[in-house]
């Protein structure tokens, strides 16, 4: 009967059809697309009576049996609090196992109209997870019979974590979920700012000149060139006039270091301090490195005393992680602070070499450092105790022998109320979350973070297509493609190229990249990409998406939103506590809409601005707060009615600072 | 006595010298039931691996699932016979025996939590008949999956010396082949198995319909992205049948693709043979796509990808099974648009070479021993095509298409014996069109679009999206 079935479904249709109809075939249902825009989870809550969030509560191994405790009913009328789960046969067995573990999150949809006593449900395993479907008794709801195996049968409807697709049903539920199930990403034409002599290094977009545009930075080993915006957004070369001529360098930063009200720049190992005259000077404030130092592979600002003053952080090669702390209100020089800070000890790497990042790793209001040397580690700032480590256990040894990868960034990515260290492997991409003080890494979880381009290095963190979610990009050293990974939420990740491939209509996009910035250089509000090309090109890709929110005469629902959308646009001024300050948008009722730390989201070596972009999906009165690196704290409402673009400029009060955490 | 003393002896001796299963530690190269006879030829006979840790599964047919201690624990094995008391190390040989004869269950099972990444790294594995595994499995040597051994899934293959995957798990018998003596094991499975529908079209590509017998996640050697990663100069073998549900990233190193065998993906995206990478097929081998995707491009080769080799010449047939390419003349403004148009969907090309790839045929007998490339065979997936289509007129349109594929063959080209079918007008593009006439051997299919002077067109020199797309991958 098994092949019978299937023999009248062909010769139904071959006799009744023309030949080229054989070609298709609906019963063919292997869809195998990673993001299926024709059945999303909200699709599934829709056609389903009821939605539940369970629990393995308990597996029996030799009955192939388990109970599950139901956590809540998102949607419709259960009543049974538990469910007991048995197979329809031994064929199910290897699933079983596959599948089933104690304590595990479930989503499970029950009853179609038509087939009221189906059910498909959804459990982690695997690298993402898998659909199963079953049958509920109808005489007791409480005992479902397991009986197939979807396979990838509904893939692309939702390939990450079981946890975070209860947290999508529960949104939904509420009419606040946002999945994306298309990219709605474009930008302009490449802007070539110019071509560095040899391959570009760390860039940065920042305020060269204090004029309150965007300029920019490119390092490199044979000549740094800078970039000054004029009024009318052209970019002039500009290293000369600012006193750059004949640097030489491999990363850059960032920062106030004196509290002047002037930004400064960090290049490599030195500080050059912008004086009243717009040039800057090269400052014996940061002590030259000791003779036999290896060179600087790259560095950053990062507070890390949390008092306010940017303090340095240098990777050297062989030579660890250094840090500087800064002299702070009495002025001087830059104090050694590696070995109170536990950056000296043999589990720290002290005589490795790696890329350097900074953030609020574990959320406790003290910038943490990421160092690849070694497999990777985190170096979690403690209030007393300097930094303990953390072991992450990586590979970023390149199969060709050629320079190791592991740069990296944190930025929120995998949840929108913490920052993620997100790091990248010469062919992979790895986002590693704090859950409950242990570095889970939740890359398998994340959809199309699967898809990885070739030696993978730079990686910049922002909300590219302004929805509200912080995106990836990704540059290859080798002069590959780079990769855009949009974020849609709950943890799963779109590389936008698959679906609308002429997003980036320039070859700046296809030719690789050793420094990233991102920043919104035109105002905006949508964030413009700086490249620094292998070949050294340094080229400024405009960013376009917000010019594309108009709904047509008929929108989808993504439509819809996307052009409600409204964009808030935040600088936060100084002249302290700007380094490591955190942003963080809430609703009224008090839920975190968004996140953002200043200095955090950079490509190791690369350096973005001091202002960053909101966008506001949801109507209503909402609150941004912003928490200097010393803790000061304040805070602007955002009217329900302001209306779309929203500036603030967020001037830190003149109250006595709180000392840190 | 001593008329007893020497077949007492040899009694007792037996058992002492009876064999040890092969394993992927001890391949047993010389035994010609499991090798073929030009096994010496093989990348991976002549590696010579350092010793190593050998841990055996203590207990065959006890299993350890995910509520157990983790499998490294050093509880869970043998190591030279006795209790191992180190854990495993990304170093070590694994072996996991087959089920014992006489259990009351068919099968043990070792599943392990897929969440870690990196994933632990082991050099060799053996899983045994009646073993199920289910972690992500990562490599640097020799895996070998017996006859009834189940291993999921397969994540990623790396390591600088020459290895070997094996599945002896039957490989659905193509028309042309007969077994071979220690080739993959040939098995002709019965009209609907497996639960594929027999598509009348299939017969009609010269890519074997058999190959498409299993479902779509070779139950036996599952994986959904598996990475190949090993060092430029090393290489892993392919022996008998590797599928994916979703990509391979053929990222670097050589995959070569053994006599007989296949390697077959489910993905819509495209896959791709990076820069410095490289595909290899050998007699009776194929390489194809499950679906038959409307999107994105096939294979895109930056590396290179050879039919045979100067060592190892085809002495039979290789296979290349693409997708039929005929939606993107509906998915833009204008229906009409060039393969290398900048509609939205243009790069819907269904192999392409750039500039910087290489495609290479070396044939013992070109006349008789080819790579061909065709159509899949496969089905459109409706669904898709009605949504992405959009307008009923474009949807009609379409189905009135017969199957064509589209090559863009820009890089450095070696062709002598190749044959090529269901190839569309203006399908093949090519830098230079005076170059086909270089080629030797090449047979136009039955199903071509039209004579070699419609099939072929010069490229425009731009490169498409597809070119630079990350990777290859899509």
């Amino acid at each position: 009967m098994r092949q019978v079935i299937p023999l009248l479904f062909v010769l139904l249709t071959t006799s009744a059809a023309p030949a080229q109809e054989v070609l298709f075939a609906p019963l063919l249902m292997q869809t195998v697309a990673l993001v299926d825009p024709t059945l999303q989870p909200k699709d599934l809550y829709e056609r389903h009576r009821v939605v539940l969030l369970l629990r393995v509560a308990s597996v029996d191994k030799e009955t192939h049996t388990a109970e599950l405790a139901v956590e809540q009913v998102v949607k419709g009328d259960f009543v049974p609090r538990s469910v007991h789960l048995v197979l329809a046969g031994e064929q199910l067995e290897r699933v079983f196992f596959m599948l089933m573990g104690q304590g595990k999150p479930m989503v499970a949809l029950l009853g179609k109209s038509r087939r009221p006593n189906d059910l498909i449900f959804y459990l982690d395993g695997g690298d993402g997870g898998r659909w199963q479907a079953a049958e509920m008794d109808a005489a007791n709801p409480a005992r479902w019979t397991w009986s197939t195996d979807l396979e990838r049968e509904l893939f692309g409807v939702f390939n990450g974590s079981a946890a975070r697709l209860g947290e999508l049903m529960q949104e939904r539920a509420i009419g606040r979920d946002w999945f994306p199930a298309t990219p709605f990403i474009a930008f302009g034409a490449d802007r070539l700012l110019g071509r560095l002599d040899g391959p570009a290094r760390g860039v940065a977009l920042r305020d060269l000149d204090g004029d309150g545009r965007l300029d920019a930075y490119a390092c490199s080993e044979v000549g740094d060139r800078a970039w000054l915006q004029a009024a009318d957004g052209t970019f002039a070369p500009a290293e000369e006039r600012l006193g750059f001529a004949g640097c030489r360098s491999r990363s850059v930063a960032a920062a106030d270091a004196d509290a002047d009200g002037r930004d400064d720049l960090l290049l490599d190992d030195a500080l050059w301090l912008r004086g009243a005259d717009g040039r800057y000077q090269r400052s014996a404030a940061l002590p030259a490195a000791a003779p036999g130092s290896g060179r600087v592979i790259c560095s950053c600002f990062i507070d890390a005393n949390g008092d306010g003053w940017p303090d340095v952080a240098i990777a050297r090669e062989r030579g660890g992680v250094e840090l500087w702390l800064n002299p702070g209100p009495g002025g001087g020089v830059f104090r050694d602070g590696s070995e109170a800070a536990g950056l000296r000890r043999p589990d720290a790497s002290a005589g490795g070499s790696g890329w350097l990042a900074c953030g609020d790793w574990d959320g406790d209001g003290r910038s943490d450092l990421y160092f690849s040397a070694d497999g990777g580690r985190l170096l979690l700032n403690s209030a007393t105790a300097g930094f303990s480590v953390l072991p992450l256990g990586y590979d970023f040894a390149s199969p060709d022998g050629g320079p190791a990868g592991g740069a990296a960034c944190f930025a929120p990515v995998w949840r929108a109320d913490r920052q993620t260290l997100v790091i990248t492997r010469d062919n992979a991409l790895c986002v590693v979350s704090c859950e409950e003080g242990k570095a889970i890494d939740q890359s398998l979880y994340g959809n199309e973070l699967q898809i990885a381009g070739d030696h993978q290095l730079p990686v910049v963190a922002a909300d590219i297509d302004c929805d509200g979610t912080i995106d990836l990009y990704v540059g290859s050293r080798s002069g590959g493609a780079n990769m855009p990974y949009m974020n849609r939420g709950y943890g799963s990740f779109m590389v936008s190229d698959r679906y609308t491939p002429g997003a980036f209509p320039g070859q700046a996009h296809r030719a690789g990249a050793r420094g990233l910035a991102a920043g919104d250089v035109d105002g905006d509000g949508a964030p413009e990409l700086l490249l620094g090309a292998p070949d050294g090109r340094v080229t400024l890709m405009p960013n376009a998406s917000l010019t594309q929110r108009d709904p047509p005469e008929n929108p989808s629902a993504q439509q819809s939103t996307l052009a409600g959308i409204r964009m808030l646009s935040v600088e936060v001024k100084g002249p302290r506590g700007v380094i490591g300050a955190v942003l963080s948008l809430r609703a009224e009722d008090g839920r975190l809409l968004g996140l953002q730390q200043i200095g955090s989201a950079n490509a190791s070596g690369c350096c973005g601005p001091d202002r960053v972009g909101f966008a506001l999906r949801e109507a209503g009165r909402q609150v941004l707060t912003v928490r200097w690196s010393d803790g000061v704290e304040a805070r602007w409402p955002i009217k329900a009615d302001a209306k779309n673009p929203i500036a603030i400029i967020a001037t830190r009060p003149p109250a006595e600072p709180h000392q840190g955490p | 006595m001593r008329t007893l003393l020497l077949p007492l002896l040899l009694v007792l001796a037996l058992p002492l010298g009876a064999a040890e299963p092969a394993t992927a530690n001890e391949p047993h190269y010389e035994d010609r039931s499991l090798w073929p006879a030009d096994v010496g030829k093989r990348p991976h006979m002549r590696q010579v691996w350092p010793a190593t840790r050998v841990l055996t599964w203590a207990k065959p047919g006890v299993s350890a699932l995910k509520d157990d201690k983790p499998f490294e624990t050093p509880s869970f094995w043998l190591e030279d016979g006795k209790p191992a008391t180190k854990p495993i190390d990304g170093d070590c040989a694994l072996v996991l025996p087959a089920m014992p004869p006489g259990g009351s269950k068919g099968r043990y099972y070792i599943v392990q939590e897929a969440k870690k990444n990196p994933v632990p790294s082991i050099r060799h594995l053996t899983v045994g008949a009646g073993v199920t595994v289910v972690w992500l499995h990562s490599s640097t040597g020799n895996t070998w999956v017996k006859k009834g051994g189940e291993l999921n899934q397969q994540y990623h293959y790396s390591g600088d010396k020459d290895s070997f995957f094996r599945n002896d798990n039957p490989v659905p018998q193509q028309p042309h082949q007969q077994p071979v003596a220690g080739g993959p094991p040939l098995y002709i499975y019965p009209e609907g198995e497996r639960n594929q529908l027999a598509h009348p079209l299939q017969v009609s590509s010269l890519i074997p319909g058999t190959l498409f017998r299993y479902g779509m996640n070779d139950p036996e050697a599952s994986s959904d992205h598996v990475y190949f990663v090993k060092a430029p100069n090393a290489s892993l073998e392919v022996i008998g049948r590797m599928g994916c549900a979703d990509s391979f990233h053929f990222k670097s190193g050589t995959v070569i693709i053994s006599d007989d065998s296949a390697l077959i993906a489910a993905a819509r995206g495209t896959l791709g043979v990076s820069p410095g990478a490289t595909l290899e097929l050998h007699s009776g081998a194929a390489f194809s796509k499950l679906g038959n995707q409307h999107g994105n491009v096939d294979l895109t080769i930056k590396g290179r990808f050879l039919a045979g080799t100067v060592d190892r010449p085809l002495v039979r047939d290789c296979f290349l099974g693409v997708s039929w390419k005929g939606k993107r003349r509906f998915m833009s403004k204008d229906n009409e648009k060039a393969l290398d148009g900048r509609a939205e969907r243009s790069d819907d090309a269904s192999f392409i070479v750039t500039p910087e790839g290489t495609l290479e045929v070396h044939s013992a007998d070109p006349a008789k021993a080819r790579l061909i490339i065709d159509w899949n065979g496969r089905p459109i997936i409706e669904k898709e095509i009605v949504k992405t289509i959009g307008h009923a007129e474009n949807y009609a349109k379409l189905k009135e298409q017969p199957p064509l594929i589209d090559l863009l063959l820009v890089g450095t080209l070696k062709i002598d014996g190749l044959v090529i079918n269901h190839l569309a007008k203006g399908g093949l593009v090519l830098a230079d069109p005076a170059q086909v006439k270089q080629w030797k051997h090449v047979t136009w299919g039955p199903d071509c679009a039209g004579p070699l002077v419609e099939l072929v067109r010069k490229w425009d020199g731009k490169p498409t999206f597809a070119f630079t797309n990350a990777g290859g991958d899509y």
